[in-house]
Parts: C-alpha cells; structure tokens; sequence
C-alpha cells in the first residue's frame, strides 16, 4: 500500500463519517504527517469501506475490518487495492456499526489461535466487562450481532455473543427458553412425561 | 441483560442451528441434557445427535480430537463427577428423611425426639431400654427403610447412569492408597458386601431426633458424642448400608464404592485428606463423596452404654483391618 491515514483520518473513521476520502483522493493529499507515518505499523491504518445490506457506506480502517476472516481474505484475494465498498449483504446498517464498534475495540488483540477449538476459546465462560456491556442490547440486535459474526466470520465476537445467550438460558425453564427464542413446544404428552422422568435425578 | 418483552422475542431472527449448537456448548452440562433437551423436538434431537454435543452433555468436556477424547473418557469426567455427587446428596438428604420417620414413628413409641428443652433438663426421666433389643428392632426397620430410598434413587438414576460415561477402573489404583488386601476390589465387594450389610449395629439418627435411649448414652457421654464429631466412630459407619445399592444398581460404577470405603476411612483422619492426597482427578472424587456422605451421621453401635466402641485406627474397609 502506498499511503496511510493520518491520526486525523483516523479520527474521522471512527466517528462513521460516511464521506471519508477514497485511496485514490489521498494519493493526492500531500501532507507531511502521511509521510511521517508512512511506517510499516501505520499501514494498517488505511481505511476502507463497507457497504451494509440497506446501501449505507461505513467508512473503517483495514485493521478494524480484517477482525473479519471474510473481509480479510477478500481484501488478500483483490490484492489490498479495493477502493469500491465491499457489499456485507446480509448485515445492515445498525448491526454493522455495532460490529464495527466491537472490532475497533478489540483491534489490538492477539488473532484467534488457527484450531478454533482450542481450549483458550472453549474454557473460558467469562465475558470481559466491556463486552458485556456491549452486548446489552435488545434480543433482536443481540441475534443479529450473532448472524453477522457468524456471516463476518469474527470468531471471538461470535463467541461472546453465544456466552450472552447461554446466560439468558441459565437458570430458565423450558417454556422460558421457548418463549426467548420464539419456539414451539412440539413434544407429545407421552414424551414430555417421559423427558420429565429422565431428568428426575438432577431434581431436588 | 435487559428485560425482554415476548414482542422482542418474536422479533428477533431465528438463529441456525449451528449457532444454537454452538451457544448450547456454553451452557452448563447439566442443564443442557435437563431443560434444553425439553425445549423442544429439534433441540433435544441436536443435542442427542451432534458430536459436539452430545459428547459435551454427557462428559462435561469439549470435544478435540479422538486421543484427547479417550484421554478424556479414561478419565472421571465432570458429569460424572456431577451425577455422582448428585446420587449421594440424594441419598444423604433422603437418608436423613428416614431418620426423622424412624425417630418419630408410632412403632416405636419409647423412641420419639426429644426437645431441646428436654435434653437440657436435669428432671426428666429417661427411660432407658435394653440397648441390644432396640437397636436389633431399630436396624431393620432402618435398613428396610433405607432400602425403598435407595431403590427410588436408583430408579430415577436410571437414564442417566445408561448416558454418562463411568470409567473410574483407572483411578481406583490410584485412589486404593493404603488399603491392603490382594483381592480385586469387585470380588472384595462381591464378598464383604453382604456382610457389611446385615452387620446389626447401625442406627441412623440426628442429636435433634435421638431416640430415648440413645439420649441417655449421649447425655452422659458414655458414647462419645465428642468423637462422632470428631469422626472417630465411622469405622463401619455409612458405607455399610451403601453396598446393596451399588452391587445392585450402580454396577457402571461400582469402583465408587471402593472409593467410598477409603474416603469413609480418611474421614477419621481429616487432615491427611486434605493435606496427603495426591494431585489427581480422583481426588476431586473423594471430595465429592465426603460432601455426599459427611452429613449423615450412621452411628456404630456395640454393646451396652459403658461398652465404648474402639476407635478406627487403620485404613481399610470392614473385616480386613
């Protein structure tokens, strides 16, 4: 990559200013601070933009957006040049802002080791404070962050998300739980009878 | 976590079932194979059919790959630790109902609890029956009684003993610190079991609920109430009753049973159950039991009241000492 964002830029970006300067109009931005940070760290602060399932362009630096397996294997496959939006169809505007918002404040963290089922994922049940807080939300946005994680392919966002809605299940009845998640209660009788008999030795 | 309104609920996108499947691996083991599997057809199927887990609500542990997994399923895992310390909070809890019917009962109406006001009362009269007779009588109602609960636990353990791996051969090497016999520990049990079981010299009962004429023993100290405190008088005491159930229905784990003697032994010397046992999966067994069993006080009983039982000195179970 030829050029870098300046702290300015940068600044802009986070607040989600929609016009934000394509690579092509920094080319022609000459300003010593770009040459001051044209470092190998800064590099990772180019921005880009993304383009949300109802047509709002998100401007985000790369680093943000490549939390994101999918929109940094893109960026890998084009050859890091994109100036056009990337399209995330399946993710609007709202939710977006939301996972970008995750991203950037957890840009610094170490990437998620290659064999997603190792037990530094798995063990840990905890949620840090700020992503709790994060996640206190309402259950629709809650599912979409979900479904866009899972879409994005951002591991350790998906996984906060399921430990939030694992905490909602715990403690729940049955009919609690299908009424969270808007189910029908399709047992007969006879095998709610017979799932109640099974479950009569964790019962006080 | 905010409230939600069913509104909300019915609002937000239904989630895949991968992404059920991988919310459900976070929550805990016990209530995924209890409630969630009641939510609904689908759930239960998933949780029942998809490696993850089915392997996950059965053991307690995330599955990797296929040598961790048989490290894993070699090992005590943590629902079995957690059906086990279930089945004997169970039988502690339920064998303290029996004591309280015993001490209460209308067959026994020299036998009732005596209130605090009147074991602190210097007038009352205590009559005192023939030691031997009572607790011959007392026994086997005691140990009928006891036999319902345990068939009633075992009974509502039955799904769950035929889904939860027990393999606890390994550890019981391991745990066996001590106790010296060259029988295997099933043929030990096969063989002392019965024994211990109809051996007449057990009676149930809490200080609250003491029939009449342990009371007197009791109040005068001439059975130790000191040393059932301390744990010195477990020689015989708790695991005796348990041998017919675990021969009977708990033959997936019938080395709890072995576990079961030592840990009653260790509990005459509580610091070295604390401070001497080794680092090992079984430990956290050996806690389990003692949380199970500690609570319920069975206590020895030999001869009359100035015939003191000797303290349990050795490790070991009944009979080999």
């Amino acid at each position: 990559m030829g050029l870098s964002a300046s702290r300015q830029i940068e600044t802009t970006a986070i607040s989600g200013h929609l016009a934000f300067p394509t690579t092509a109009q920094l080319h022609h931005i000459n300003l010593p601070v770009f040459r001051q940070l044209s470092t190998p760290t800064a590099v990772n602060m180019t921005n880009m933009k993304l383009l949300s399932s109802d047509n709002v362009e998100i401007s985000v630096e790369k680093d943000v957006a490549e939390r994101s397996v999918l929109i940094k294997n893109m960026l890998e496959d084009v050859g890091e040049t994109m100036d056009a939006p990337i399209p995330i169809p399946n993710v609007n505007e709202a939710v977006l802002r939301k996972v970008i918002e995750w991203c950037e404040h957890h840009r610094n963290d170490p990437p998620p080791p290659a064999d997603d089922d190792s037990d530094s994922r798995k063990k840990s049940t905890d949620i840090e404070e700020w992503d709790q807080k994060f996640m206190q939300v309402d259950q629709e946005m809650l599912f979409e962050i979900i479904l866009a994680a899972n879409y994005l392919d951002i591991k350790p966002l998906l996984d906060v998300g399921c430990k939030t809605v694992a905490n909602m299940i715990k403690g729940k009845s049955p009919e609690e739980i299908r009424k969270t998640f808007n189910i029908q209660n399709d047992f007969t009788p006879e095998e709610e009878d017979q799932i109640r008999r099974e479950n009569e030795w964790a019962e006080e | 976590m905010r409230l939600r309104s069913n509104a909300a609920a019915a609002r937000a996108p239904h989630l895949p079932l991968e992404i059920v499947a991988e919310i459900l691996l976070n929550v805990p083991p016990v209530a995924l194979i209890t409630t969630c599997r009641r939510v609904s057809t689908t759930w239960k199927c998933l949780i029942e059919t998809s490696p993850e887990l089915k392997y996950y609500s059965t053991t307690g542990l995330r599955k990797r790959d296929e040598a961790q997994e048989a490290a894993d399923t070699a090992a005590i895992t943590p629902m079995a630790l957690e059906v086990i310390s279930r089945f004997w909070g169970k039988v502690a809890r339920k064998t303290r109902q029996v004591e309280g019917d015993f001490a209460c009962s209308d067959n026994f109406p020299d036998i009732r609890p005596l209130t605090n006001d009147q074991l602190g009362s210097e007038d009352i009269d205590l009559t005192f029956l023939d030691p031997h007779k009572s607790i011959d009588i007392d026994v086997e109602y005691i140990n009928k009684m006891i036999s319902q609960v345990f068939d009633q636990i075992a009974e509502q353990f039955d799904f769950i003993m035929q889904t939860v791996p027990f393999n606890l051969g390994e550890h019981y090497q391991e745990l066996e610190l001590g106790v010296t016999t060259e029988l295997p520990p099933l043929r030990r049990v096969a063989r002392e079991g019965p024994q211990g079981f109809l051996i007449p010299c057990e009676v149930p009962f809490k200080t609250q609920l003491l029939p009449r004429c342990l009371a007197r023993l009791v109040r005068h100290e001439t059975i130790a109430l000191r040393a059932y405190e301390q744990g010195l008088y477990r020689k015989y005491s708790g695991y005796n009753i348990y041998y017919e159930y675990l021969l009977r229905s708990f033959r997936p784990a019938l080395v709890v049973l072995e576990l079961n003697f030592y840990v009653n032994d260790k509990l005459t010397r509580q610091l070295d159950l604390q401070e001497g046992l080794p680092p090992n999966p079984g430990n956290r067994y050996v806690k389990l039991v003692l949380d199970g069993v500690a609570p319920y006080g069975v206590w020895h009983l030999r001869g009359d009241e100035n015939d003191v039982p000797e303290p349990c000195e050795g490790r070991g179970v009944p009979g080999t000492s």
